[in-house]
C-alpha cells in the first residue's frame, strides 16, 4: 500500500486565511479573514421530520454539538407551541453548564494560555499546551483532563453520549436523573468549582500580575468598540439556556431585547462583494460598513459581550470576579479582545457555581421531564448561548411537523465582521513599522484566537487540523510574503 | 473497561464522502473475531480524541482524505511520525493526532502502543448528504480489503 507524509500545510486551498495589505509606507492598511464554509445544512434539513432535528444537528459540529443540541431542541419546543416542564427545563440547563465548564476548560488551557505563559513570541514548538506544562507543571496537564473527564462523564450520564447527545426532544428530555446521578453530580461539580477558582487563580499570577501581559490586554491594538450582544434572565444576568437577548452598543446603552421569534427583526446578514461570508449586523441600525464607534451596527457575540451586556452574574463567586474585572479594565462595557479569556474564565465560574445550584434543587428529580406536544407544528425560534456566541436556529414545518425552511445563525458567523476588524487593528498595531516575522503574526493571531472562533468544525478529514495561511501583499497588490502555521 | 483493539471511524456522517471513515471503520469490524475489537465512530478530532483512543492496546483509525490527494475511493497509510506535532493556530479542536497522542502519555494516561491511520481519498466533503458519492462508495469493499490486507500479520 502507498505510503504518504502529507505537510497539512500543503493543503491549505479552501482553509482559512489572513491576507494583510500594506499601503506606501509599509503599514497595514487592510486585512481580511477568509475562512472555509459549509453548504447546503439547510436544504439538508428540509423534508425530514422537525423531531430529528436536534438530533441531526449535532452532526453539524464536534465542537459545539450541546449548543446545537439545545438551540434545535427549543427550537422544536416552539414549533409544537409547547411548554416543557420546569424539571426539564432545569435539567437542560444543568446539562448545558457541565458542557459549558467542559469547552471553556479547554480553550483557556489550550488555546489561551500559550501565548500568555509561554509568551506571545516564543518559539512556535513550544506555544502550545506542551509548553505550558514545561513551564507551569504537570500537575496542571494533569488536571485539565482530569476535571473535562468529570464533566464529559456527566454530559454521557445525562445526553446518552458526549459528542452527540441523543436526550432533548420535543417538549422535554427522554429521562431524568436518579438519586445516584444526583450525588455525583454534586460531587464533581464541587471539584469543578474549585478548578474554575484555581485557573482564575492561575490567570491572576500568570497574567494579571505580568505588566507586560495586562499593558497588551489594555493596547489600542487589541481594542474594538464595537456592541455586544448576549442571553439575558429576567434580572438581566447572564445565562447561557434561556432568557431574552440583549443587545448594546459600543457606549454601553441598551439597543434591542428581543425574544428569539423577534430575531429576524433585529439582526440582519451583509454580504461583501469581496467574500462569500454573511457578515450578521444590527437591523434596525442599517449596514454601515465595518466600522467602530458608538453608532456602529455591527456587534460582537463572546464571553465579554454577554458580560458586557449583562447587569451582572447571578452566582455570588462569579460576581466578585466581574467586578473585579471591570475594575482592572476600566468600568463597562470593556473592548479588550484580550480580555476575552478572563470573560470566559469569569464564565467558566459561573457554569460551575450555577452547575451545583441546580444539582442541588430537589426538583431536578422529578420524573415529570416530557409534556407530549398536541398543538398543530408551525413554525419556531430556538436560541442559546454557545461558547463562541449567540446561536439561532429557525424552522418552518408544514402541518405534519415536515421541514420545510430552516435558518441558522452560528455563534461564530455574528463575530464574522469583528474578527475580521480585531484582526486588521491588531496588524496595523503589531507590525507599524515593522517587517512581518512568525513571532509578530503570532500577536496578530492572538486578536482572532480570543474569539475562539469555530470554522469548519463539521469537517475532520485528516491530518486533522486546519491549518492556516497569512499573506501579506504590497501595495501593487502583489504577494509579498507568505507564512504557513 | 476498554479492550486490545478499536476500529475508530473518523468523520461526519451527513457531510458526503467525509462518512467514509464509517462506513469502513463499520466494515472492518464486522470481519473481525466476535469479541475482538470494538468500534467506535465518532466525529471529532484534535483533543477530543484523547478519551477515545485512551485504554486500547492498538488503534486503527480510518479517515477521509482532503479530496485532491488520493484518488477517490485509494487507501493509503499515514506516517504517525510524520503527522505534525504542531498544534494548529487556530484551534483546540484541530490539534493533530500526534500531538494528542504526546500530551496523553506525558500525562501518564494508557495510550495505545501501536496506531494505525488509514485514509480514503474523497471527492466532497463541504456539502450535507447522507450518502456518499457514487465513485467513493463503489470503491468501499476494495478499500475495507486493502487495510485489512496492511494489518494482516
Amino acid at each position: 500500500m502507498k505510503r504518504v507524509s502529507i505537510d497539512p500545510i500543503t493543503r491549505l486551498e479552501g482553509h482559512g486565511k489572513i491576507e494583510i495589505f500594506l499601503n506606501e509606507s509599509g503599514d497595514v492598511e487592510n486585512a481580511y479573514l477568509q475562512i472555509p464554509e459549509l453548504r447546503g445544512f439547510e436544504q439538508f434539513c428540509v423534508g425530514r421530520p422537525v423531531e430529528e432535528v436536534p438530533r441531526i444537528v449535532t452532526r453539524l459540529c464536534g465542537v459545539c454539538p450541546a449548543a446545537h443540541h439545545l438551540a434545535a431542541a427549543k427550537a422544536v419546543d416552539a414549533v409544537y407551541k409547547v411548554e416543557i416542564p420546569s424539571a426539564a427545563k432545569k435539567l437542560r440547563e444543568l446539562y448545558y453548564n457541565v458542557y459549558y465548564v467542559y469547552d471553556h476548560t479547554l480553550h483557556f488551557y489550550y488555546l489561551g494560555a500559550p501565548d500568555f505563559v509561554v509568551g506571545p513570541d516564543a518559539d512556535p514548538a513550544k506555544r502550545n499546551v506542551l509548553g505550558v506544562i514545561e513551564k507551569v507543571g504537570l500537575e496542571i496537564g494533569k488536571k485539565v483532563i482530569e476535571h473535562r473527564r468529570y464533566a464529559q462523564d456527566l454530559q454521557i450520564m445525562m445526553a446518552g453520549r458526549s459528542t452527540h447527545p441523543v436526550w432533548c426532544i420535543a417538549g422535554g428530555v427522554s429521562k431524568g436523573l436518579t438519586k445516584e446521578n444526583v450525588v455525583e453530580l454534586q460531587e464533581k461539580g464541587k471539584k469543578c468549582l474549585e478548578f474554575a477558582l484555581f485557573t482564575l487563580q492561575v490567570f491572576d499570577d500568570l497574567v494579571l500580575k505580568n505588566k507586560g501581559y495586562v499593558d497588551l490586554i489594555l493596547s489600542d491594538a487589541y481594542r474594538l468598540e464595537v456592541g455586544d450582544m448576549g442571553l439575558v434572565d429576567a434580572q438581566n444576568r447572564v445565562n447561557f439556556y434561556d432568557g431574552k437577548v440583549r443587545v448594546k452598543d459600543a457606549a454601553g446603552r441598551e439597543v434591542a431585547k428581543y425574544s428569539a421569534h423577534e430575531y429576524l427583526a433585529n439582526v440582519a446578514e451583509h454580504v461583501e462583494p469581496t467574500s462569500y461570508l454573511k457578515y450578521p449586523f444590527l437591523k434596525a441600525r442599517g449596514w454601515k460598513g465595518m466600522v467602530e464607534g458608538k453608532e456602529s451596527s455591527i456587534y460582537r457575540a463572546i464571553p465579554l459581550s454577554r458580560l458586557n451586556v449583562a447587569d451582572g452574574m447571578a452566582t455570588p463567586r462569579a460576581q466578585e470576579h466581574y467586578q473585579r474585572m471591570y475594575k482592572t479594565l476600566g468600568g463597562k462595557p470593556a473592548h479588550q479582545t484580550l480580555a476575552i479569556h478572563w470573560a470566559r474564565l469569569v464564565e467558566l465560574l459561573y457554569a460551575a457555581e450555577r452547575w451545583l445550584e441546580l444539582a442541588a434543587d430537589p426538583e431536578i428529580l422529578s420524573q415529570d421531564v416530557h409534556t407530549i406536544p398536541t398543538e398543530t407544528p408551525a413554525e419556531g425560534v430556538g436560541i442559546v448561548e454557545a461558547p463562541r456566541g449567540t446561536l439561532t436556529h429557525h424552522y418552518v414545518t408544514d402541518a405534519n411537523g415536515i421541514v420545510t425552511k430552516a435558518n441558522l445563525i452560528v455563534g461564530t458567523t455574528n463575530n464574522y465582521a469583528p474578527i475580521s476588524m480585531s484582526v486588521k487593528k491588531a496588524a496595523q498595531g503589531v507590525l507599524k513599522g515593522k517587517e512581518p516575522n512568525d513571532g509578530l503574526l503570532n500577536m496578530v493571531e492572538m486578536a482572532f484566537r480570543a474569539y475562539d472562533p469555530c470554522f469548519s468544525c463539521a469537517t475532520h478529514s485528516l491530518p486533522g487540523k486546519m491549518p492556516l495561511e497569512v499573506k501579506i501583499f504590497g501595495p501593487d497588490r502583489q504577494l509579498r510574503q507568505v507564512f504557513k502555521r | 473497561m476498554p479492550g486490545q483493539l478499536l476500529y475508530l471511524g473518523l468523520g461526519n456522517p451527513v457531510l458526503c464522502d467525509d462518512r467514509v471513515g464509517h462506513e469502513v471503520a463499520s466494515a472492518l469490524h464486522r470481519r473481525a473475531t466476535p469479541g475482538s475489537a470494538e468500534l467506535e465512530l465518532a466525529s471529532v478530532g484534535g483533543l477530543e480524541l484523547l478519551h477515545l483512543l485512551e485504554g486500547f492496546r492498538r488503534v486503527v483509525i480510518v479517515d477521509a482524505f482532503e479530496p485532491g490527494f488520493l484518488p477517490p475511493g485509494e487507501v493509503a497509510e499515514l506516517d504517525l511520525e510524520e503527522l505534525t506535532a504542531r498544534p494548529s493556530a487556530l484551534s483546540p479542536h484541530t490539534a493533530s493526532l500526534k500531538h494528542c497522542l504526546e500530551l496523553g502519555r506525558l500525562c501518564g494516561l494508557p495510550m495505545p502502543e501501536e496506531v494505525r491511520v488509514f485514509v480514503v481519498g474523497v471527492v466532497e466533503t463541504r456539502r450535507f448528504g447522507e450518502r456518499c458519492t457514487p465513485e467513493v462508495e463503489a470503491a468501499i469493499p476494495a478499500a475495507v480489503d486493502a487495510i485489512a490486507a496492511a494489518l494482516a500479520p
